[in-house]
């Protein structure tokens, strides 16, 4: 009572007094406005959290293929260097500012460098001259310099047209004649060693087969010598090819394009091996998102170079999606039938509530659990079965076909990581659905199951969907189980390709998440990986927040139509 | 009531029944199977911890021509040649034996991958070694050999086996010689070669040495003619990786002869071979019980019968580099066995009264002195004789009653007890090359193998959770290293990975749950819907940011700036409050219009986020120039006792200020009486007489004189504050700034009172990587709980008059309690079990220390880091699994526990 009495006074005292009061003041204090606007901080800083990430790759990633302007460096003891600039420090112990330059010519870096800090106190002249042209090589990154001019024998090359126009010409005409001349051999090798490989596959089992037995299996013997002689001829043959496409490629590699750098210091690189040449200084907006999009194109669809730090992401993004795929096949039909046992038919007791918990449960196990029970019942359990019954030969020979890591064993795992997700959701989309709606399909006289297949499911399917989708999202996303059930950083063959049986399930692939941990962590040259991994995690970010978003949607989408609480 | 039977309902309602069969016999399996994957990591645990067996694998009678030599003392009468304890015989030349009768000096055993195969390996005192397949009981090889020394007639005396199918020989004419034996592969069409071949290695004639590979260039130098002058015990003779061959004889005069030989490349190009030789002449050598020496041939060890234990360290020309003798056993209990467990650092010792013990040289002040460092079951009766095992640090030891006992150095674990029958003491034994077999030849001169599948020794509960004084350290301690070289010790200690993980959650717990928590009380209470509506999915967005982004992130972008602005970072954990707190100050003055009373329905954040930024901003700014002048030269006096003094005196004028109540009623008076009875004083003077006169000037005079006095006393205060501020700044000029730290914050860490290594990947980087990915997750189901918490709760407090903090902190808060720990045990779960982030961002040590400023090794992080490298079915893998079991356990308590809350709660509310 003392206390209302005290407010009372304080306030007709504040609306007597012009000025705040102090009581007032204690008010705002007392009764927690501080604390809200701390609670408000709190959120703005979650979402300065989220948004910086997204911003930080965003900002990083988009960048990454946009030619920048390549400038002309002139040092203060004389030397030169063409490079572009990354970005400037402010050392805050001296106050020296620096500035990192890209510089690429790897190889006349001593230490092998594509980046270089200059300190700005060393710059003379900073100029942007318009000829300078940045070459795209298959190895050794990229050059610096200006265009001096060509060599070679099959160029036929009219002087008189702009350098740059010239080049493109050579480079056509030097394409049309490596896939001439070479393509064809590099295909029939391919063949030939898909051949040989399958005879050594046979001529293994056979000596397999053949040490099982003591004496006496001529049979076995002659076909093991016929086999013995055809891979030889494979061998051969593919010798002669090699030394063949060996030579071509020499004859080819005599066709230049002489560079000179900074220094005016002449370099001549092969035409062969050049992957793209561009003029950044000199090319207008519409040239440079030509430039922009097609680096787009490369990182989509070509394969990676120079240990992974350049080209594109193809096999990788391949693997991720039929790893994500593989998974769904696994995990949604078992997740949903979980789920309609748990939803429709289990009885509520005490052993479904159990089983709803451990469920529940298994969605928060951490995901290396998961790999490492991959790696122990899958990849050596199952896998190692699988061998013994069908591959034993090449168990022998410590070549194991399933009893090693592969995309199945992966997707399993992702499958058995997410089908919690699955299972949850599916029953909780189940339990949304009001008690009228299955009571009207029994008055109608449907069956129980023709009320699931009717009327349950279509109507819980934008929920179950949802689920599929994080499921998916959370697949996408994670990398320890996978590191330990079949990913590796280069995959020489994709799990899907032109030789019999098509899917190879058994091989070891590439994956988008895990890229970014090998390039980034275990690539020796960070610097100049560090592009490549903000490429390769704006691309899996955007996947997972596409496929996230899209179930948010539908979750949103689903709740409208029924305006019940779900999930 | 009739029903309709048409033969659609009948097909309806069999798929019916079909269905229902399907789906839950399909649903129970899914969920039985998924269940089962505890089952299966623990499935794989489980050999770690189980019984070790021994099985007899074959068994024979010793084949004709052998006869049992004796191990122990005098069950056939015969003297002991055989073990290194047996005490000196004088003959020089001991009599030729009887044709037919050979003595066993040494057994080795040899069994194929498969354990089709089992071979026994003789060596007799003829100087022939045989095989005998152990299933059927016949020879199949044997070879003769004959002594360096150029004697046929000279027998073996003693045969020790150095492992890896290594044997060194000591002949009866004085030679020693090193062979090895090798198996020869075997080939199927030609079973007529014998199984094995012996290969000579090193031999010595005498006091010479002959290089077996270039034995033509003895030819060159002829044999020095000094022979052994007195008969020696006990030799020893190796040869080092580098080529080196060394011997040591212990003579019957007392002293130990060292010959050492080293081929070195002359700078003509030839092989120059130097000699040397020493003689250690102590007195001590008369009492030797046992002896052993490494394999390099560079450290010797002794037992005497006396209870103590030497150790020679000899340098490149044999002579004596270092000498060390303990009193190992204060009782002067014999030695009567020695052994140099796998990696040659640790001795394992047993005695007369059967005890084993293993002895290493432990750093003590400086020097390395032999200290026991595990204590193994003791036997029963005298200890005859050590075998190591060559895989691991297992040791085998056989006592005078014949029974054998398997032991692990490490974990301390006594694996098996072997024992023949009654009657069959075993009197020698030999362990196989991989340390999974085991030879007996007991006292009826029947031959055993045993086949032992001894699991993982080397794990125990002490192992894994205790503390191990392990070979090489000083004391025992906590380590987790798993791989080094082929004899190294591996070391399993679960406590520094367990220790990493919760040091990394903590962390991020201590950074996340606040965050959160507030967040979604402000989401759920004070925003408005349409924001509630945007922010909930973009914080579910947020939870599915992979993991392996925000590792890459945190560690590569982020680490690098927290590094250059630690100092910053720091400031801002200061700043961004302080500014929050004057923001707030001016808010409560700006908040009395209309515009920024709007504000407060629900756009609060909107309004701090830039007050948060420039906190951050401030802090920035602030940095530079406060790292260089804090850590620039060491005179920081007036540094410090400005800063103290910012602190101190608002301290002091606290005090003051909550004691001035007291001093009011108590000082006044007491300072009023006092000039009271001097003003009576001043009363003849006329000015004073006036003005006690007037009622106008006294109560004024009065009201100046409180206030001068109130003043005086802030003073005072403050003058208290600033003295004991200038007295701080001098300690803690010399606490914390002892040197010049270059203006560098890190530096100052390092080397100041702190002592802390900075790392680039430290739990600050972590704290922020694992934050993010549980934030979310708290987030989601903290505010689900908050918000399901029934409206006319709140709208009764509000109507009662509470503000809007009061209803949410008395009402709302105690109502969504049990949710908020549900989702604060979810997010703990997350935080343990996060694997890639840990991995990019800690370093992954696995280092036992709360310092924020360096990394650390998780469970999850040391399961991907070690399970490429780990050997299925080995050790290690499966102690990797049993990690997963640990990180299974934990995460599933918690989760459950938050899941039992959760459906409390629900049932409670009857919603959600």
């Amino acid at each position: 009572m003392a206390t209302n009495v005290r407010v009372h006074s304080d306030s007709a005292h504040a609306a007597l007094t012009p000025t705040l009061s102090q009581e007032e003041r204690r008010r705002f204090w007392r009764r927690g406005e501080p604390l809200v606007w701390a609670t408000a901080a709190a959120l703005a800083g979650v979402l300065v959290l989220v948004f910086a990430l997204l911003a930080i790759v965003l900002v990083n990633g988009l960048g990454v293929f946009w030619p920048a302007q390549v400038v002309e460096v002139t040092l203060t003891d004389g030397n030169k260097f063409l490079g572009q600039r990354i970005r400037s420090a402010v050392n805050p112990d001296t106050g020296e500012s620096s500035t990192q330059f890209k510089t690429g010519n790897r190889e006349q870096d001593p230490r092998r460098q594509d980046f270089r800090w200059i300190k700005d106190d060393a710059i003379a002249a900073i100029a942007n001259p318009a000829e300078v042209c940045i070459l795209e090589r298959a190895e050794n990154g990229d050059f610096y310099g200006y265009l001096k001019g060509f060599a070679g024998p099959d160029l036929a090359l009219a002087s008189h047209t702009p350098v740059a126009k010239t080049l493109s010409k050579a480079l056509n005409s030097i394409r049309r004649k490596s896939a001439e001349e070479i393509a064809p051999i590099a295909a029939r090798l391919l063949t030939l060693s898909h051949q040989l490989q399958e005879t050594h596959g046979k001529l293994l089992r056979l000596r397999y087969q053949r040490s099982g037995t003591i004496d006496g299996q001529t049979d076995i013997d002659r076909r093991i010598a016929d086999l013995e002689d055809e891979s030889r001829e494979i061998k051969d043959q593919s010798d002669r090819l090699v030394s063949q496409q060996q030579r071509r490629l020499a004859n080819l590699r005599r066709n230049v394009v002489i560079m000179a750098d900074a220094a005016g210091k002449e370099t001549s690189i092969a035409l062969v091996d050049l992957v793209r040449f561009y003029n950044p200084n000199a090319m207008g907006v519409p040239a440079k998102c030509w430039h922009y999009l097609s680096k787009v194109g490369e990182l989509l669809w070509d394969n990676p170079r120079e240990s992974n730090t350049e080209g594109g992401l193809f096999p990788a993004i391949f693997g991720t999606v039929m790893l994500i795929f593989l998974m769904a096949i696994a995990c949604f039909p078992l997740g949903v039938l979980a789920g309609i046992y748990l939803g429709e038919y289990a009885k509520d007791g005490f052993l479904v509530r159990l089983v709803r918990i451990a469920v529940n449960n298994l969605a928060g196990i951490p995901s290396i659990v998961y790999g490492i029970f991959g790696l122990g019942f899958f990849v050596y359990g199952i896998g190692g079965l699988l061998d013994q019954w069908f591959f034993p030969e090449r168990v022998a020979t410590g070549t194991p076909t399933f009893g090693t890591g592969g995309i199945l064993w992966a997707s399993l795992t992702l499958g058995l990581l997410t089908v919690p997700v699955v299972i949850v959701s599916t029953e909780e989309a189940l339990r949304a659905i009001p008690r009228a709606t299955r009571e009207g399909s029994y008055a109608l006289g449907a069956t129980k199951l023709q009320t699931l297949v009717r009327v349950l499911v279509p109507m819980a399917s934008p929920g179950m969907m949802t689920g599929f989708i994080l499921a998916m999202a959370r697949a996408a996303g994670e990398v320890a189980p996978l590191m330990i059930t079949g990913v590796v950083k280069l995959a020489p063959q994709m799990p899907v390709d032109g030789t019999f049986p098509f899917f190879h399930l058994d091989r070891k692939f590439m994956h988008l998440g895990f890229h970014i941990y090998d390039v980034g962590f275990q690539s020796p040259n960070v610097e100049a990986s560090k592009p490549m991994v903000y490429v390769t995690t704006l691309l899996l970010l955007l996947i997972v927040l596409a496929m996230t978003s899209v179930a948010i949607y539908l979750r949103n989408r689903m709740r409208r139509r029924y305006q019940v609480r779900t999930i | 009531m009739p029903t309709l039977k048409t033969a659609s309902t009948r097909k309806a309602k069999r798929r019916d029944k079909l269905a229902r069969w399907v789906i839950t016999l399909g649903g129970i399996t899914v969920i039985a199977s998924v269940i089962a994957i505890l089952a299966l990591i623990v499935g794989v645990t489980v050999p770690l911890f189980r019984a070790p067996r021994a099985d007899v694998a074959a068994t024979c009678r010793l084949p004709s021509p052998f006869r049992r030599g004796a191990g122990g003392e005098g069950v056939d009468g015969k003297d002991s040649t055989a073990s290194p304890s047996s005490l000196p015989t004088s003959r020089p030349h001991p009599d030729p034996l009887p044709k037919g009768e050979e003595t066993v000096l040494r057994l080795g055993i040899d069994m194929d991958m498969d354990g089709a195969n089992v071979t026994a390996l003789i060596w007799s005192d003829s100087g022939t070694v045989a095989w005998v397949d152990l299933r059927s009981g016949e020879v199949v090889g044997r070879e003769h050999l004959l002594s360096p020394g150029g004697d046929a007639k000279s027998t073996l005396r003693q045969v020790d086996s150095l492992g890896a199918g290594q044997y060194s020989l000591s002949w009866s004419d004085g030679a020693a010689s090193l062979v090895e034996i090798v198996a020869q592969r075997a080939n199927r069409k030609n079973t007529h070669t014998a199984p094995y071949v012996v290969r000579s290695l090193a031999s010595i004639k005498g006091t010479e040495v002959v290089f077996a590979n270039i034995a033509s260039k003895t030819a060159d130098h002829p044999p020095k003619t000094t022979s052994v002058p007195v008969h020696s015990q006990q030799v020893f003779i190796r040869r080092s990786d580098a080529g080196a061959i060394t011997r040591a004889a212990r003579l019957s005069d007392g002293t130990i002869a060292i010959l050492r030989q080293v081929a070195t490349d002359t700078p003509m190009g030839d092989e120059e071979i130097k000699t040397y030789q020493n003689l250690l002449q102590e007195k001590i050598i008369a009492h030797i019980s046992a002896m052993t020496m490494d394999h390099e041939g560079s450290t010797l060890y002794a037992g005497t019968s006396d209870g103590r234990l030497v150790r020679w360290q000899l340098d490149e020309k044999g002579e004596v580099a270092h000498r060390e003798v303990v009193l190992a056993f204060a009782d002067g209990r014999t030695v009567t066995a020695l052994a140099l467990v796998l990696g040659d650092v640790s001795l394992a010792v047993g005695d007369a009264n059967g005890e084993l013990t293993v002895w290493s040289p432990v750093n003590a002040d400086g020097t390395r002195k032999l200290q026991t460092i595990h204590k193994l079951q003791p036997h029963e009766s005298a200890i005859q004789e050590i075998l190591p095992s060559g895989r691991n640090k297992s040791i085998a030891s056989l006592d005078a009653n014949g029974v054998v006992h398997l032991d692990h150095m490490t974990s301390e674990r006594h694996v098996l007890t072997i024992a023949s029958e009654q009657d069959r003491p075993l009197r020698q034994v030999a362990f196989g090359p991989r340390g999974d077999t085991l030879l007996g030849l007991d006292g009826s001169g029947a031959l055993t193998a045993w086949q032992i599948d001894s699991g993982c020794p080397e794990i125990s509960f002490k192992t894994l959770f205790g503390k191990v004084l392990y070979e090489g350290y000083d004391k025992p301690e906590y380590v987790w290293q798993t791989t080094g070289g082929e004899d190294f010790e591996p070391k399993f200690s679960l406590v520094p990975l367990i220790f990493g993980t919760l040091k990394g959650t903590f962390y991020a717990m201590f950074f996340a749950v606040p965050l959160a928590l507030f967040g979604a009380v402000y989401v759920s209470y004070f925003t408005t819907p349409g924001f509630r509506r945007t922010i909930k999915p973009l914080v579910e967005i947020m939870a599915t940011v992979p993991s392996v982004v925000i590792g890459f992130l945190i560690a590569l972008w982020l680490a690098p700036i927290i590094e250059r602005w630690l100092l910053a970072f720091f400031i801002s954990l200061i700043a961004v409050p302080a500014t929050f707190v004057v923001f707030m100050a001016i808010w409560q003055l700006l908040r009395r219009s209309d515009w920024a009373r709007r504000v407060e329905n629900g756009y609060e954040f909107l309004v701090v986020l830039p007050v948060l930024l420039a906190g951050v901003g401030i802090a920035a700014y602030v940095a530079p120039d406060l790292e260089r002048w804090l850590f620039v030269g060491t005179a920081r006096w007036h540094v410090l006792a400005i800063l103290a003094s910012l602190v101190m005196v608002p301290v002091t004028v606290l005090a003051f200020r909550a004691t001035s109540r007291f001093v009011l009623r108590v000082v006044v008076p007491a300072s009023s009486l006092a000039f009271g009875a001097i003003w009576r004083s001043w009363l003849r003077f006329n000015w004073a007489k006036r003005i006690s006169g007037s009622h106008k000037y006294l109560p004024l005079l009065a009201k100046y004189f409180l206030l001068l006095g109130k003043y005086l006393l802030l003073l005072s205060a403050i003058a208290v504050g600033a003295a004991i501020a200038m007295l701080m700044a001098g300690f803690l000029e010399s606490w914390l700034f002892p040197a010049d730290f270059n203006g560098s914050f890190r530096q100052w860490l390092f080397r100041g009172p702190l002592g802390m290594q900075y790392d680039q990947r430290n739990c600050i980087i972590i704290a922020f990587g694992l934050g993010f990915t549980v934030i979310p997750i708290i987030f989601s189901i903290a505010e689900d709980s908050l918000s399901n918490v029934p409206y006319n709760m709140t709208a009764a407090s509000m109507a009662v008059g509470a503000s809007r903090w009061q209803t949410l902190w008395r009402v709302v808060l105690p109502s969504a309690s049990p949710g908020i720990f549900a989702a604060m045990m979810i997010g703990f779960g997350r935080a343990v079990g996060e694997t890639m982030i840990v991995l990019m961002a800690t370093g992954n040590t696995p280092i036992l220390d709360w310092c924020p400023f360096n990394g650390m090794r998780t469970l999850s992080a040391n399961i991907a880091v070690e399970i490429p490298e780990a050997p299925v079915g080995g050790t290690l893998y499966r102690v990797l699994f049993l990690c997963a079991v640990l990180l299974f356990l934990l995460t599933f308590s918690v989760n459950t526990a938050a899941e039992l809350v959760r459906q409390r709660l629900r049932k409670r509310f009857g919603r959600f």
